[in-house]
């Protein structure tokens, strides 16, 4: 469905091509299995905070798109500014 | 002086336990700590405690060098222990024990007592000692003749220190693991584990000795490299060290190496004074070994200088002290030196006595090289006397007992030249390889520019391993090398004449050099057999043609691609009747062709087991007549042209190095060489010219390609994250861009997904960067993502 990116530290991006809101559930599904098994490697601890966005649904520019998505993702803990701003 | 002492030793003792003192006194006052454990011996009654008392004056006399002494209270006290079943107490005695028979060379006691301490330390499992004592067990080794297996053992120490973490000893094997290349000649080795050592020794806290012994060593090795400036500073950091801990035998021992760095560059003046200094330090701290070895040195720096009388004062001086502590090796060398001085000294009646001393003893503990030694000295002796036959005796003797020496060594210094070139040629290999990669980073023609200067220091590099080959190789038949350089002088004039290049030139002086390498392969019987060989002898002597090929094949350089080309065929005759492959003309290489000529010219005019040395007309008259037969043509005439009527060079004597031939050669004035042969040289300068184009454009070629395969993985690399090997920030705009103007065009949809991954930090935090790197890189690039 697309490929990854790791943009800073502990940052990752990927664009999902073909993928509009209606898929949005199972993208969660399929991050929820990748973090099942980095936990399964040993790392308890490891969690994921993740935010989609469509384009052109929800976004009308790419650097909005991005925007979205980065401001979609949980802030209990803030994240580093690589993932805030990935684009410029 | 000695009441100070005694009343310390009785002040001391009523305050402390007399024997902790002692113990804690050994490593500053030897002789202090002797008496101490001496006085409390007096006094305990307990079997562990006379025991101890034993120990520590054994320790106290070995380290004032009084060996005997020590071996007596030593077997005395690991005997106590034995039957008090105290196995460290006697692990620790057995260690000194070997140390003490080592250094009054009885080598089958020492080992004796190491191999009991290796089984000690086994069964109470001590590792720290066991390498201690594998340790020692290599220096036996290595005094018994055998660096091999010395080697061995301390590789096997080395396992042990590193396994169980004991940095410092592993600095000391390293130490000598260097030494012990050192003398092996293995200098990038030695080098290697030296370094290895110091940086151990910087990096902790580390005893003065091991520091000290650490520069010493990298200080004998720079000076063994031809590098007195470097080696001095060494020696005089180690005196600093030595000066800094108060640690008068550390001091000595660099004063000691500053004086023989001195001597062995014959700068008398200051060996001397050093040596004097050296001397005054150990007797200071009754440090007998240290003292012989300092009235040694003075003592030949004195006859260096003439002053025969004072240096044969101090041979005797270090003769008595050798006596007194039972070092009998000293003992040798003193009486031999002493012999020495004496026959300068026009005395040889007392030369005979010592020396027909210093002869039985050597005999006695089979030192070979002291043993030929001896017997060259007493021929001298004898010939004064006017005791001819005596002397023509021991003449013959001494060629006897050298001719066994040198083939040994002969043998040791081959195998280990053999690994020496084989390192070089990896290196070379290796820094080729490197050079290459570094190509495309940095502009193409510059590296290229690199590696052809890097060529041609490498190529330098191995040419000193190269002249010791060869002399290596004649060494049976020709202990010089002088035949080796003949044939390399004689061979480059024969090739100016040919017009070849210069450094055409220089290459084939020293490939020329090479041919006889094989006959390293060849039995002595055969080699050196003074009648004519048999048919198989032949067969067998035939065959150092292809072993000297192999022994120089797969060589990178142009140097020994050409010195595998000389080995193998300098003996095809230009008519195909020669060996091993019956080649004929033109395709024998031209190098063999030339290098044939010169080695049988050199032949013809020098002694042989079996043949006279020839006139050089003689010879030249030979040559000629095999001129189209076993020789090509050309190459007899530019051979005429040097050595003919009016030779321009002297067939009988090379100069030492290829500079002095080189201007040799410059001022060579030959006449042209007739037409048609200088045509036809031309020609062939030419078909060579080409075909070095053409070697040189496919190396071009092959340098582009590789050029732009870094390039391309460069590019690859701009773009990757190389932790997890997904693409980066910058792929991702790129990929970004590209997708967001197609999925426009097309009407489709397109997400975008941020994830940030908690969790994964402290893993790296907790498990170290290692863990948490490989555990994040897999599962995250194959997720259901994708």
């Amino acid at each position: 469905m697309g490929r990854v990116y790791r943009v800073g530290g502990d940052a990752f991006l990927a664009i999902l091509t073909r993928v509009g809101p209606e898929d949005f559930p199972r993208v969660s599904d399929a991050v929820e299995t990748v973090m099942q098994v980095v936990r399964e490697a040993g790392f308890v601890l490891a969690r994921a905070r993740a935010g989609l966005a469509a384009f052109p649904a929800e976004a009308a520019s790419p650097s909005d798109l991005v925007e979205l998505s980065n401001r979609r993702v949980p802030r209990d803990e803030l994240p580093s500014h690589d993932a805030l701003d990935p684009v410029n | 002086m000695a009441a100070a002492s005694d009343r310390l030793v009785a002040e001391v003792g009523t305050v402390m336990d007399p024997l902790t003192t002692a113990r804690e006194a050994l490593n500053v006052d030897p002789r202090l700590a002797a008496a101490l454990a001496r006085e409390a011996l007096a006094r305990v009654h307990d079997p562990a405690e006379i025991g101890r008392a034993l120990l520590l004056i054994g320790i106290g006399e070995y380290r004032q060098g009084n060996l005997a002494a020590a071996v007596a209270k030593l077997d005395d006290a690991a005997g106590r222990f034995a039957s008090l079943d105290d196995d460290a107490a006697q692990l620790e005695c057995l260690l000194v024990l070997g140390r003490a028979h080592r250094d009054l060379g009885d080598f089958a006691s020492a080992s004796d007592a190491i191999e009991q301490a290796l089984v000690s330390a086994n069964r109470s499992g001590d590792h720290r000692l066991e390498a201690d004592a594998l340790n020692l067990k290599a220096g036996v080794l290595d005094a018994q003749g055998e660096p091999g297996h010395a080697v061995e053992c301390l590789k096997r120490a080395l396992d042990i220190a590193r396994d169980f973490d004991l940095p410092e000893q592993q600095a000391n094997i390293l130490t000598n693991i260097g030494t012990l290349s050192t003398t092996l000649g293995d200098y990038p080795r030695a080098l290697e584990s030296l370094k290895e050592g110091y940086e151990l020794l910087q990096a902790g806290a580390s005893k003065t000795r091991s520091r000290a012994t650490n520069l010493l060593s990298l200080g004998r090795l720079y000076l063994e490299m031809g590098d007195p400036t470097e080696a001095q500073a060494l020696f005089r950091e180690a005196r600093r060290v030595g000066l800094e801990a108060s640690d008068p035998m550390v001091e000595a021992a660099a004063v000691n190496n500053l004086a023989n760095a001195h001597r062995r560059f014959e700068e008398w003046k200051q060996a001397r004074d050093l040596f004097e200094e050296a001397l005054h330090l150990a007797r200071r701290s009754g440090l007998k070994q240290f003292e012989i070895d300092n009235l040694d040195g003075l003592g030949q720096v004195y006859a260096a200088l003439g002053e025969h009388p004072r240096a044969a004062e101090l041979h005797a001086d270090s003769l008595r002290s050798a006596r007194e502590i039972g070092d009998r090796e000293a003992e040798i060398d003193a009486l031999l030196n002493l012999g020495r001085d004496y026959l300068a000294m026009d005395r040889a009646d007392r030369a005979l006595e010592v020396l027909t001393e210093g002869l039985t003893l050597a005999q006695q503990l089979e030192r070979q090289r002291s043993v030929f030694e001896a017997h060259e000295l007493l021929a001298a002796a004898n010939e004064q006397v006017g005791a001819f036959r005596q002397a023509l005796s021991h003449y013959q003797q001494f060629h006897r007992a050298r001719e066994v020496v040198f083939n040994e060594e002969n043998e040791q210094k081959t195998r280990r030249l053999s690994v020496q070139f084989d390192l070089e040629r990896a290196r070379f290999e290796a820094e080729e390889y490197r050079l290459r990669t570094e190509m495309a980073q940095e502009a193409k023609e510059e590296a290229e520019a690199m590696v052809r200067s890097r060529t041609r220091e490498l190529e330098e590099s191995q040419q000193e391993v190269v002249d010791r080959l060869a002399v290596a190789a004649e060494y049976r038949d020709d202990s010089t090398g002088e035949h080796t350089r003949r044939v390399g002088r004689n061979a480059a004039a024969i090739a100016y004449v040919l017009g070849w290049p210069e450094d055409e030139l220089q290459l084939l002086y020293s490939a020329a050099r090479l041919h006889d390498v094989g006959k390293i392969g060849i039995r002595d019987a055969i080699l050196l057999k003074p009648g004519k060989l048999v048919a198989e002898e032949f067969e067998r002597m035939r065959i150092h043609t292809t072993i000297g090929a192999r022994i120089l094949s797969a060589g990178q350089s142009r140097l020994l691609r050409m010195a595998e080309e000389i080995a193998l065929a300098h003996h095809e005759r230009w008519d195909g009747r020669g060996y091993p492959f019956g080649l004929a003309g033109d395709s024998i290489p031209l190098s063999a062709r030339i290098v044939a000529v010169a080695d049988v010219l050199d032949a013809l005019t020098h002694e042989r087991p079996y043949k006279r040395a020839w006139p050089i007309a003689d010879a030249m008259a030979e040559i000629q007549r095999q001129r189209g037969h076993q020789f090509d043509p050309r190459v007899v005439d530019a051979c005429r042209a040097i050595f003919g009527e009016r030779p321009k060079l002297s067939p009988l004597e090379a100069p030492m190095d290829w500079q002095a031939t080189a201007a040799e050669l410059a001022g060579l004035a030959v006449e042209a060489m007739p037409e048609p042969e200088a045509e036809r040289a031309e020609a062939g300068l030419r078909t060579r010219f080409e075909h070095l184009l053409a070697e040189r454009t496919q190396e071009m070629e092959a340098a582009k390609r590789e050029a732009q395969i870094a390039s391309r993985r460069m590019q690859e690399l701009a773009y990757t994250d190389p932790l997890t090997e997904l693409g980066n920030r910058r792929a991702f705009k790129m990929d970004f861009e590209v997708e967001i103007a197609r999925t426009a065009q097309m009407d489709e949809s397109l997400s975008v997904l941020t994830v940030i991954i908690d969790g994964l930090k402290g893993v790296n935090d907790s498990d170290g960067h290692e863990q948490g790197d490989s555990s994040c890189a897999p599962s995250l690039v194959q997720p259901g993502v994708s």
